[in-house]
């Protein structure tokens, strides 16, 4: 599924970024095919959202969120 | 030696710098390009070193243009700029990530020290890091545990670097035969990425223990970002900053303005009367204070927004605004720009560096001008209190503060409207992303803010005001000269009226001054625009006001006063007075509402500061931007006056 339907606080399993570009400078800050975060934030109006992962939270625009494919967690 | 000090956003790289340098530091920019460059120079045993930050970074392939310059220069060992030693801080509790910089660097096998920042925060949240296995990873790199906000470690820190300097040591490759990749290969950058995390997490796996915490989720970021309460917060925010910004500076601004005056009446009593006392009198002094005017202003403003800055809040503001002011081609980044400007453009245009997109940074230095910044304040407060009545609107609004409002509302709507047809217009250059950390929540590190405004106003001063006091000087001649034989004429007929003979010996002066001033070249020259500004109501008077506005908006009421012959008084009341019983030749008064406010709107657009376009300039590095500002600016502002002129 798209990053972008993960609801509040929903973890999931990141499984493809579609953009190479982005999914490179993702790879940079950790953010790699198989690593684990969760959903924290979405910004008001479909705004950016924030996840978390490590250490890390990081804010994306809605839109570029959806270049991410990921697999919820239960 | 060359230092460079290298480290991830968020990590107290700032701190450091200012802890490792304090007062000392320059502001410059890389070569070539507008990405500051902070640099100091010390003393460590007799030699003298150099040490300049470097921007923060996650990696050594960039991001952004702005990114890219330390591409550029780790590319190629030669650069002038190539450090031949580096600091790497990394933030303790995020070691993963923070390496990831640290083991680039030093595959390039440049000298490193590692500063371990903020150990205090990660065993708070349960990490805790076995140094002694850390260290064998990496033999020959000294380690060195801080409090960058504190100042805890800075002595440890020094002797380090001192090591580093003498042994110069590198550490064995991580990835075997590495070298810098091409921008364009983002597939192997990528492939780096993954490889160096496998090598990273395989050393950090009997380096560190993580407690599992249970999940924090941040109450306070989930207000701050909360589709009501997270506008509201920030509205406050803003309200409370402005109201401060505005009550607070009246004082100092006052007694810069009170120094400045006395200044120029002592150095008129002490110095010889002649040309060079008139330069120095009534252009460079007024000059140097129309500068020192604003600096109370823009020092309070900045001092709020570095604590903004600091605290970590910044970061949620865009989060929140960049869907906002999207649809008008801006980024979430463009805020802090924008309010800046409500200050000085000049700062403002500079902190649109910070935004990555090329397309959204241009739209954003464009459009900041038509902010209401302070020089516009003087010439509103003059007009409104000459044209509008003092009124109160349902018993509670005051009139004149409901225009004042109007007026910087209309600036900020105009804005967006500007931003919004650009957007259409502009195409972007660069794939980029809004990919923004949102680091914790910290309190501010005063060191940190007390440099961020000196920075700023020492930005301004040099910036804004070589050129402000410069067109002051140049306005200040083309006012005192002007074709001798009618300004001779023009004053024995002034002598010869009983108003001038009756009048006081200070009355007289300003008498004088007005009708030297009406014959100077810049007087002459208001005239010839009388056919262009006739149609929005204006006269010479308001012609010359016009072109003196160039050094500084707020030197039109200065102008005025000089034309009107006004003493000056407190808030201008023999200016306003007079202003409000002259008269245009068939007698209608000249100061009507319609004129009132058709030149308030066009000072609203009109881009009068060189300053502005000068930094403009500098930062696209282009004529282009600051000629379509003043044409666009110049046109609405014509256009929007003219229209003003006749609705009211």
């Amino acid at each position: 599924m798209k990053l972008n339907l993960l609801s509040l606080g929903q973890s999931a399993i990141l499984k493809s970024i579609s953009n190479p570009l982005f999914s490179t400078k993702l790879a940079e800050l950790g953010l790699i095919e198989g690593t684990r975060f969760s959903l924290i934030l979405k910004a008001p109006f479909n705004g950016p959202i924030a996840i978390h992962f490590g250490n890390t939270t990081l804010s994306i625009r809605s839109e570029e969120a959806n270049y991410l494919l990921v697999d919820k967690v239960k | 030696m060359r230092i460079a000090l290298f480290g991830n956003p968020n990590t107290g790289k700032s701190s450091l710098f200012n802890l490792l340098t304090g007062l000392k530091q320059k502001t410059a920019n890389f070569p070539g390009v507008t990405v500051e460059k902070k640099e100091a120079k010390f003393e460590r045993n007799g030699e003298i070193h150099s040490l300049f930050d470097v921007p923060g970074i996650y990696s050594v392939y960039p991001r952004s243009k702005e990114e890219e310059v330390v591409y550029d220069i780790l590319k190629n060992p030669s650069d002038l700029n190539y450090p031949e030693l580096g600091i790497v801080i990394i933030d303790a509790a995020n070691l993963q990530r923070n390496l990831y910089l640290f083991t680039q660097l030093s595959d390039l096998q440049i000298p490193l020290v590692l500063v371990l920042n903020m150990q205090d925060i990660a065993a708070k949240k349960g990490i805790e890091i076995d140094l002694a296995t850390f260290q064998k990873q990496i033999p020959n790199t000294p380690i060195v545990l801080m409090n960058a906000r504190v100042g805890l470690g800075k002595n440890r820190l020094l002797e380090a670097i001192d090591l580093q300097i003498k042994e110069k040591k590198v550490n064995p490759m991580f990835l075997e035969g590495y070298q810098m990749l091409s921008l364009e290969d983002i597939a192997a950058q990528k492939k780096e990425a993954e490889d160096r995390y496998q090598k990273i997490d395989f050393w950090l796996e009997e380096v560190v223990t993580q407690k599992p915490l249970p999940q924090s989720k941040s109450k306070l970021d989930a207000m701050l970002t909360h589709p009501f309460f997270g506008y509201a917060i920030f509205s406050l925010i803003l309200f409370v900053i402005f109201q401060c910004v505005f009550t607070l500076s009246a004082y100092p601004m006052e007694w810069i303005e009170i120094a400045i005056q006395k200044a120029a009446n002592a150095s008129r009593n002490a110095l010889p009367p002649g040309v060079f006392t008139d330069l120095i009198c009534s252009g460079v002094l007024p000059g140097l204070g129309g500068v020192f005017i604003f600096i109370p202003q823009i020092a309070l403003l900045f001092f709020f927004i570095a604590i903004l800055e600091e605290t970590g809040y910044l970061t949620r503001v865009v989060f929140i605004m960049d869907r906002i002011v999207k649809p008008f081609g801006l980024n979430g980044r463009s805020i802090v720009p924008l309010l800046s400007s409500m200050a000085c453009a000049i700062p403002g245009i500079m902190a649109t560096r910070t935004i990555p997109s090329w397309k959204e940074r241009t739209i954003t230095l464009f459009v900041a001008p038509l902010m209401s910044c302070s020089a516009r304040i003087p010439v509103f407060t003059l007009l409104i209190s000459l044209v509008i009545p003092k009124e109160r609107i349902l018993g509670i609004f005051q009139l004149q503060g409901l225009v004042l409002f109007a007026l910087y509302f209309l600036g900020m709507f105009s804005a967006l409207a500007v931003a919004w047809v650009m957007k259409q217009l502009l195409k972007e250059k660069n794939q980029n992303f809004l990919l923004m950390e949102l680091p914790d929540f910290k309190a501010p590190v005063w060191r940190n803010v007390g440099i961020t405004v000196l920075d700023k106003i020492k930005l301004f001063t040099f910036e804004a005001g070589k050129i402000i006091v410069a067109i002051s000087i140049v306005l200040w001649a083309l006012s005192s000269h002007g074709p001798t034989t009618e300004k001779k004429q023009a004053l024995s007929s002034l002598h010869k009226t009983s108003r001038y003979q009756k009048a006081s010996i200070t009355e007289k002066q300003s008498m004088v001054e007005s009708v030297k001033l009406e014959h100077s070249y810049i007087g002459i020259f208001g005239k010839t625009l009388v056919p262009v500004i006739k149609p929005l109501g204006y006269d010479w008077k308001i012609g010359i006001g016009l072109i003196t506005s160039f050094a500084a908006r707020e030197v039109f009421v200065g102008s005025m006063a000089t034309i009107y012959a006004a003493n000056e008084t407190e808030n201008n009341l023999s200016l306003r007075t007079k202003m409000k019983r002259d008269r245009h030749e068939n007698g209608t008064l000249v100061y009507n509402l319609g004129t009132g406010i058709s030149l308030m709107v066009f000072y609203v657009y009109a881009l009068q500061c060189m300053s502005t376009l000068a930094v403009v300039k500098r930062e696209t590095k282009s004529w282009k931007w600051p000629i379509l500002q003043t044409l666009t600016y110049g046109g609405m502002a014509y256009l929007m006056a003219f229209l003003c002129q006749i609705v009211f």
